[in-house]
């Protein structure tokens, strides 16, 4: 009987494929290589500046730990002892502390890697052959993990320990929870709730454990006050005003991450800023559909509507159009969403929601 | 109306050539990959989904990432499985991402079916509802199992698991549905 059940839902389950849809999603995947393309010449660009700056930064922090180490010297007043940046020395690997300043990628001994971002802060507690251990307290982390036979490679973040053989992982730490996503292979997940594994693809979101402050920057803090104290880099010009591209890439990730307030955010700060950019009613579009999957109906309907009033004639105004008309009625704005439905049979009588819009109007 | 899908194996011979335009950056050659394979691709995330949501997204994204990824694909003749794989990952975090917003129980047998009408006919829809309740690292393999029809070890691939987990994963999936109906 079921497998009945098996071939029916086989015939019956095929999605609505039209040329207008098939449209649709190949522009968006134009469009999203062209993002990339984009955001990969800006990395080229910054990575030109970065090294040397970072390996002067380096530099100018060896330099100073080592007239600390030799001369006992207390911070400068004035100096915000959160903003450390970390600092090649002759303390043993696990003693080393290090606070993010800015976006940056390390790689350890073993060649595991991992890029952090602003606002990350990791401290290596332990790294044997052995055994592998990081306290991550703060931000997000990419770790690509070299697989070594025999060696356990393990990341403390607030309470939620991820144990990880080779992998390729995220550990964002936000809002008061632990977020991890694998990218490549497998990672052992444990928090006071309970443990689970995670395969490529997983993402798993827990509040931070604030039982377990041993595993966090508990030991990182003293050492962050302490003697090597730097004030943070200046952000340049181009880091406090991103273009409208590395908007939508990073508005991209963030809903990639399922981290969807961060990516309304996101394309709320590029319509802002680029009010007139001709991306700018995909943005909308875009956020119309974020704000639809955190259950944000009216501000669905909001974005939806403005996206079709920035392109009346664009690529997506009719699907806005539609779109609006549906997040009214979802949000209970009957005549709200007679009007959009209205306003779409005119514009759009024989369009694909013509359907959709009737029912609304009926 | 059902169109007919090759399985992952029968992709086409020419895929070898455009897999070479693909690594050359020939302009042209990812509209081919997407005329291709679109329609395949669509069915397949349409299922794993079981609902048109997120389908344009997961789409979207599973041919970026392929066209900016091509370096890494080992056999070229493999190419329609390859998409498979990138899709499925992607399918698997917005089934996660539904399953948290839902607030659902992790176990299968904790969710209780929603129709209150004992007597309703068995039906596509409940298999739906059967697949929704099911934890995703079950419903994915037996989805791309049962329904696709793809082989175990494109399978275990496609979730990046061993072939006996992915066997595992398929009969323990298989017996949730069938609780499921025998408790209608």
């Amino acid at each position: 009987m079921l497998d009945d059940l098996i071939e029916s839902f086989r015939r019956r389950m095929e999605p609505r494929w039209d040329p207008l849809r098939e449209r649709r999603i190949r522009l968006g995947v134009e469009r999203g290589l062209e993002q990339r393309t984009v955001l990969r010449n800006a990395r080229r660009r910054t990575l030109a500046v970065a090294i040397p700056l970072s390996l002067s930064v380096a530099a100018l922090a060896v330099a100073y730990v080592v007239g600390v180490n030799s001369g006992n010297r207390t911070a400068p007043k004035g100096q915000d002892p959160a903003r450390t940046v970390a600092a090649a020395t002759n303390q043993p690997a696990a003693k080393q502390t290090a606070t993010a300043a800015v976006e940056e990628s390390r790689v350890m001994a073993d060649g595991s890697r991992l890029e952090l971002s602003r606002s990350a802060k990791i401290d290596v507690r332990n790294e044997s052959p052995k055994r592998v251990e990081l306290a991550q307290s703060e931000g997000r982390v990419h770790y690509q993990v070299t697989h070594v036979p025999g060696r356990t490679f393990v990341v403390a973040a607030r309470g939620v320990q991820v144990q990880v053989k080779g992998t390729v992982f995220v550990v964002d730490i936000e809002s008061g929870k632990v977020s991890v996503s694998v990218e490549e292979g497998r990672v052992r997940v444990a928090a006071s709730s309970g443990e689970v594994e995670l395969g490529a693809g997983d993402e798993l979101s827990t509040p931070v454990d604030q039982e377990m402050p041993a595993d966090t920057a508990g030991e990182a803090a003293p050492a962050a006050a302490g003697p090597t104290a730097r004030p943070r880099a200046p952000r340049s010009e181009a880091a406090s005003s991103p273009s409208a591209s590395a908007l939508l890439e990073r508005a991209d990730a963030e809903r990639r991450s399922g981290d969807l307030a961060a990516a309304a955010a996101t394309l709320r700060e590029l319509l802002g800023r680029y009010p007139g950019d001709r991306r700018a009613a995909l943005a909308s579009f875009t956020l119309g559909k974020v704000e639809r999957a955190r259950d944000r109906a009216a501000e669905a309907a909001k974005a939806f509507q403005t996206s079709f009033s920035l392109a009346p004639d664009g690529s997506v105004a009719e699907d806005a159009l539609a779109e609006e008309a549906v997040a009214w009625a979802a949000a209970n704005n009957p005549a709200a969403a007679r009007a959009a439905a209205e306003l779409y049979t005119r514009r759009f009588p024989v369009g694909t929601h013509a359907g959709r819009m009737q029912r609304i109007l009926e | 109306m059902h169109v007919p899908r090759p399985g992952p194996g029968q992709a086409p011979v020419d895929d070898l050539d455009l897999v070479e335009r693909l690594r050359r950056h020939d302009a042209d050659a990812y509209r081919l990959l997407y005329a291709r394979h679109a329609r395949y691709l669509a069915g397949v995330v349409f299922r794993l989904l079981g609902s048109d949501q997120e389908l344009e997204d997961v789409l979207q994204e599973s041919f970026v990432d392929a066209v900016e990824g091509i370096d890494t694909l080992e056999q070229a003749a493999r190419l329609r499985p390859w998409l498979v794989t990138i899709a499925v990952r992607k399918v698997n975090r917005v089934l996660l991402a539904r399953r948290r917003r839902k607030k659902l129980a992790t176990g299968f047998a904790l969710v209780a079916p929603r129709s209150q009408h004992a007597t309703q006919e068995m039906s596509v829809d409940e298999l739906r509802r059967a697949l929704d309740a099911l934890d995703p690292e079950l419903r994915v393999p037996w989805v791309l199992g049962r329904i696709e029809q793809l082989e175990l070890s494109e399978i275990a691939r496609a979730c990046s698991v061993s072939i006996a987990t992915a066997k595992r994963r398929i009969a323990a999936a298989e017996q949730c549905i069938r609780r499921w109906f025998d408790a209608r």
